[in-house]
């Protein structure tokens, strides 16, 4: 690893400049087309590169300005999307040889308002095949970690950790269903957040499991992902889990105190045998930081977390393969092995056994917002592991279920939650804090996840090139 | 179908009309099963006869994405 050098700036120290007009936003396009140019050929980050759409939308954007019109912090920003999200025009394919060549007439909700803040599309990123965890048998390569190649850069949103940690785009979106955004994140060593459910559209967006996949986004900083995620939030009344809710500004109350905040820590769920010691140690070191910043760190207890798992696993393969029942029996084909063996798998549940996980996600709910009441946040690793190698074995699907998630228990619940990075393993990998909070209170979780990233070093540092 | 039906594999496979699946491939789709059966017996140990469904999440997919013209013409549509 080595200190940031100038060709990675953040999302928001370009687009200040951008505004200042002291660099153009076809300049940061071109700039970025070259890296990808250069260096996507071994991390196989994009599946769609569109630097034709971002000329055009960069040229369009400078020309805004030319003429007085800003459109805020993303005016003339370079993002990428990860390969499931609708692009009108421009090939969707969810690494799936069913959706090979699909070209979507219309754009994602998210996409559009993107664009209307006036982002530039440079292309379509890597997942694993309809974004289901570890799998690696879509029809493209899979990406690669920056850190080190020879290890997964974590899924679903494996281009999207890839390509923000590599310097491939200023942000990008993933989206988390089981944790596909904030695992990539932790192992790529870059930041992101999985708001909570209904905050933004998923209107456009492939569907793996309905009731817990959310959209959100990746980037370099706690700040860039606020500035994407004010873009992406505010109610759709056409996505039918949106939620009417009050966008507020989040990066209002970014600074560096945590005075009178209180970060809960559950032993018995998020650290022990199960976590590697570099990553338990990293993550008892963050915290020793949060108290320094002011915050009190309060034991907790949430017994029911070690069920969380199991009940997101059985909502997850029930309407997974709900919503692929029909493509999977015509065409079993354009599956991969295991991704075909997997939405198999949920034909073999009852609607018993689904509704008996809702239940114990209700109760699961309920634990975890009466802790949420005690406490403004929860703290943890995001992983248990550290990035796995490609080649080793346990990265496929069919060892999923033998793990334990750290990441469930927030998706299960639908609260807010974001990994920061807070250290690397002795071998250089990166290693990600994760923080949850309560339901639409994604400003808090920025709060401190803010807090912690200014008073530590590990945003600064970026993959050899 | 009662639950000891669904937690015996060939059962679940039959009724699921995926019998006729190559060896290889039941013997993957054995391999999920079996851990996951033992997951839903967690699930019914921690449930209570008064404990309630979710309610708060949606039970459908989203749609594809619409038309512009489709979103203008959606009352409050936008932010």
């Amino acid at each position: 690893m080595k200190a940031a050098p100038a060709a990675l700036p953040t999302l928001a120290d370009t687009a200040e400049l951008i505004r200042r007009r002291e660099v153009s936003p076809v300049e940061v396009t071109t700039g970025l087309l070259e890296r990808i140019e250069r260096l996507d050929g071994a991390l196989h980050a994009y599946i769609t590169v569109t630097a034709d759409v971002a000329l055009r939308q960069a040229r369009r954007a400078e020309a805004a300005l030319a003429a007085g019109t800003y459109r805020g912090p993303l005016h003339g920003i370079p993002i990428a999307l990860k390969d499931l999200y609708d692009t009108a025009g421009i090939r969707t394919t969810a690494d799936s040889r069913v959706l090979e060549h699909n070209v979507p007439a219309a754009d994602a909700q998210c996409v559009t308002r993107l664009y209307d803040a006036g982002a530039v599309l440079l292309g379509k990123l890597a997942l694993s095949e309809f974004a289901t965890g570890s799998v690696v048998e879509g029809p493209f390569p899979a990406a690669r970690n920056p850190w080190n190649p020879d290890h997964v850069p974590g899924a679903s949103s494996s281009g999207s950790g890839a390509a923000v940690a590599a310097g491939l785009c200023l942000g990008a979106l993933g989206s988390d269903t089981g944790g596909s955004i904030r695992i990539p994140a932790a192992y790529c060593g870059v930041v992101g957040i999985r708001p909570t459910y209904g905050r933004v559209s998923r209107r456009g967006v492939v569907s793996l499991s309905w009731s817990l996949d959310t959209a959100g986004p990746l980037a370099r900083t706690v700040t860039d992902c606020a500035l994407l995620l004010q873009a992406l939030a505010g109610h759709d009344p056409l996505d039918p889990a949106s939620a009417a809710a009050p966008v507020p500004d989040f990066t209002a109350g970014l600074g560096p105190d945590l005075s009178g905040l209180v970060v809960g820590v559950d032993r018995e769920h998020f650290f022990g045998p199960f976590v590697e010691a570099q990553s338990g140690a990293a993550v008892e070191a963050a915290l020793g930081v949060l108290r320094g910043l002011g915050a009190e760190v309060r034991e907790i207890e949430l017994p029911l977390l070690d069920v969380a798992g199991a009940a997101l696993n059985t909502i997850h393969l029930s309407e997974a393969h709900t919503y692929h029942e029909a493509r999977i029996r015509a065409r079993p084909d354009l599956y991969g092995p295991a991704l075909r063996a997997y939405f198999r798998l949920g034909a073999l549940a009852g609607v018993a056994d689904y509704l008996r996980a809702q239940q114990v996600r209700e109760k699961i709910r309920r634990q975890m917002l009466a802790a949420l009441r005690e406490v403004d946040v929860i703290a943890g690793p995001t992983t248990g592991t550290l990035p796995p190698r490609l080649d080793a074995p346990g990265t496929a699907m069919v060892d999923r279920f033998s793990r334990r998630s750290l990441t469930a228990p927030f998706s299960l619940t639908g609260v807010p939650a974001i990994s920061v990075p807070c250290g690397f393993s002795a071998d250089g990998l990166p290693i990600g804090l994760q923080l949850a909070g309560r339901p639409f209170d994604e400003a808090t979780v920025f709060r401190v996840a803010f807090a912690y990233e200014q008073a530590t070093p590990w945003h600064t540092m970026h993959p050899q090139e | 179908m009662s639950a000891p039906g669904r937690a015996d594999f060939r059962a679940a496979v039959e009724l699921a009309g995926l019998g006729d699946l190559p060896p290889d491939e039941l013997a993957l789709l054995r391999h999920y099963f079996d851990d996951w059966r033992a997951q839903v017996v967690q699930l019914r140990a921690v449930l209570e006869p008064a404990d309630e469904p979710a309610t708060v999440f949606v039970a459908a997919p989203p749609p594809a994405g619409a038309t512009r013209r489709d979103r203008e013409a959606a009352p409050g549509a936008g932010r």
